[in-house]
């Protein structure tokens, strides 16, 4: 390879975009040509020197996704063919009545609570317009929620017999709730969120906090139902291990029990086996033989057979 | 035994790209937002670094992510699910950077006292011989980048960009951005001519 030709090739050499042909030879030119060597030099050093760059933060990121959540459901609300359903509007409703003060200052005790909060609360706070009347005795508005940032007026109209005009805003107040996470009415929410969130995103991040608080009986209870019914494997997983610390609560072995034969997922039943036989005992029998006769995962069948031979069972039923 | 793989985004992992984005184009909520997710933080970083606005790439991972869901029922298949969503996401960058670039010729236009508003213009009094305190120096320098950057035509920058951050191949990049490999190496060798006078210029300029 020619100098000429090395110095054309050196930035396509650095981004590696030169064939190994292309590459070797220059390599071997470089290797003996002063010249070309420190121009490879000085290309390298220019372009890493402009190797500078930001890097979004991780609250710039949740923030657009949280946008984007909102543009895809008002998307979805002007196309209801598409996406219908995803947002349950019962939810909201059921949220609502179970936070009733939540339109009103309210104020934080003690620990942050977490992200999702912030999240499921620009949902909420978005999801009512607001509607206000101006009329002689000044303003009126027919909603709790004050007006605060709004991005759409939707329609603007005056009724001139009553000299009153309405305006229709469509509300994008973001609102985040802080409170201690064992706070009662923080973890109905958080509870209601793991249960009926659509997006799994923010069903494994709610599930992060619930797990610290898996000593309460409600949390649990909500810990197991995920674990046995949410549609995302990953977030069934995530319940999973929080529940693990309890795998001797009969209630979490009765839903690990559950996994073992419904769950669809292989790994999850091999993750309910491997923890359910961490304290074996004689009234698995019956399931362990079930599932050496039925279960179609080699390692499954296996466990089963082992933990029936250390009990001193029949591998078969009789 | 069968390998256990759950953890994160185990539905992508298992079904695949395409798998996912058939679920989505029948309307699972779930598919398309593990779409986003998995695409969604180069979409962000590319945005952020073309645009140098958080506001700015905030808008236009909104749009971007939007369009895509609009025309989700639209892909066919034709190319990857990840060279259609970067090149919505190219072209949405590379028209909020034509628009930045009108409003700046706009102001430049109505500045009678002929100060101009050029980014080099205004960074000639923070430069390090006025400053003497390195660490400004050091934000000089990337200060002195960005306005080199910013001397490129938007396509160059954003080939610049795909290259050289985000690592991408030029066949790669002209696909994303409807032009040839050789228009995409052509465009990179540009950038990165100007980049070097640019900045060359500066230095030259800052030792004087």
């Amino acid at each position: 390879m020619s100098c000429e030709k090395v110095k054309d090739s050196i930035l396509l050499y650095l981004y590696d975009e030169l064939d190994e042909g292309q590459r070797d030879s220059l390599e071997e030119h470089v290797d003996t040509c002063e010249s070309c060597s420190a121009a490879l030099d000085s290309e390298r050093q220019f372009l890493r020197s402009l190797s500078e760059r930001e890097v979004p933060s991780a609250a710039l990121l949740a923030e657009c996704r949280h946008d984007l959540m909102r543009g895809v459901y008002h998307l979805q609300s002007e196309q209801p063919s598409h996406f219908a359903g995803v947002i349950p509007v019962a939810w909201w409703h059921r949220l609502r009545e179970s936070f009733p003060a939540m339109r009103v200052a309210w104020q934080p005790t003690a620990a942050l609570a977490l992200l999702a909060v912030g999240f499921y609360g620009g949902r909420f706070a978005g999801s009512a317009p607001a509607v206000g009347s101006f009329g002689a005795g000044g303003i009126q508005q027919s909603s709790v929620a004050p007006l605060g940032t709004f991005g759409d007026i939707q329609s603007v109209s005056l009724d001139a017999g009553q000299d009153e005009v309405e305006i229709v805003v469509e509300e994008v107040t973001r609102r985040t709730i802080r409170g201690a996470p064992g706070d009662p009415r923080i973890r109905s929410m958080l509870i209601s969120t793991v249960r009926e969130y659509p997006n799994s995103g923010v069903r494994l991040d709610t599930l992060d906090i619930l797990s610290a608080g898996a000593a309460n009986r409600e949390v649990r209870r909500a810990l197991r139902e995920t674990m046995v019914g949410d549609r995302n494997p990953g977030v069934r997983l995530r319940a999973f291990e929080a529940l693990r610390p309890h795998k001797s609560d009969p209630e979490t072995r009765e839903a690990l029990i559950e996994v073992l034969l419904k769950d669809d997922n292989p790994g999850m039943r091999v993750q309910a086996i491997d923890l359910l036989i961490e304290n074996p005992d004689r009234d698995m029998v019956g399931l362990l033989q079930g599932l050496v006769e039925r279960e179609q995962n080699n390692y499954i069948r296996l466990q089963s057979r082992r933990i029936l031979h250390d009990l001193n069972a029949s591998v078969d039923r009789f | 035994m069968e390998t256990v793989s759950l953890a994160g985004h185990a539905r992508a992992a298992h079904t695949g790209e395409t798998a996912l984005v058939q679920a989505a184009q029948r309307g699972d909520a779930d598919a398309f937002e593990q779409l986003v997710r998995l695409h969604d933080r180069t979409v962000l970083r590319v945005a952020l670094n073309i645009l140098r606005s958080p506001d700015d790439a905030r808008d236009a991972y909104q749009e971007v992510f939007l369009r895509a869901y609009r025309s989700l029922g639209k892909f066919r298949f034709q190319c990857s699910f990840r060279t259609w969503l970067y090149r919505i996401g190219t072209n949405v960058c590379l028209d909020q950077l034509r628009r930045k670039s009108v409003r700046k010729e706009r102001t430049v236009g109505v500045d009678e006292e002929g100060t101009g508003n050029h980014i080099l213009a205004n960074a000639e009094d923070e430069r390090p011989h006025s400053n003497p305190d390195r660490v400004l120096a050091g934000r000089e320098v990337g200060r002195r980048i960005q306005a080199a950057l910013e001397q490129l035509s938007p396509k160059e920058r954003m080939v610049f960009e795909l290259k050289h951050h985000e690592g991408m191949r030029l066949r790669a990049i002209g696909e994303t951005l409807s032009m040839s490999e050789e228009a995409a190496k052509n465009c990179l060798f540009r950038a990165t001519r100007k980049l070097r006078a640019a900045l060359q210029g500066t230095q030259e300029g800052a030792q004087a």
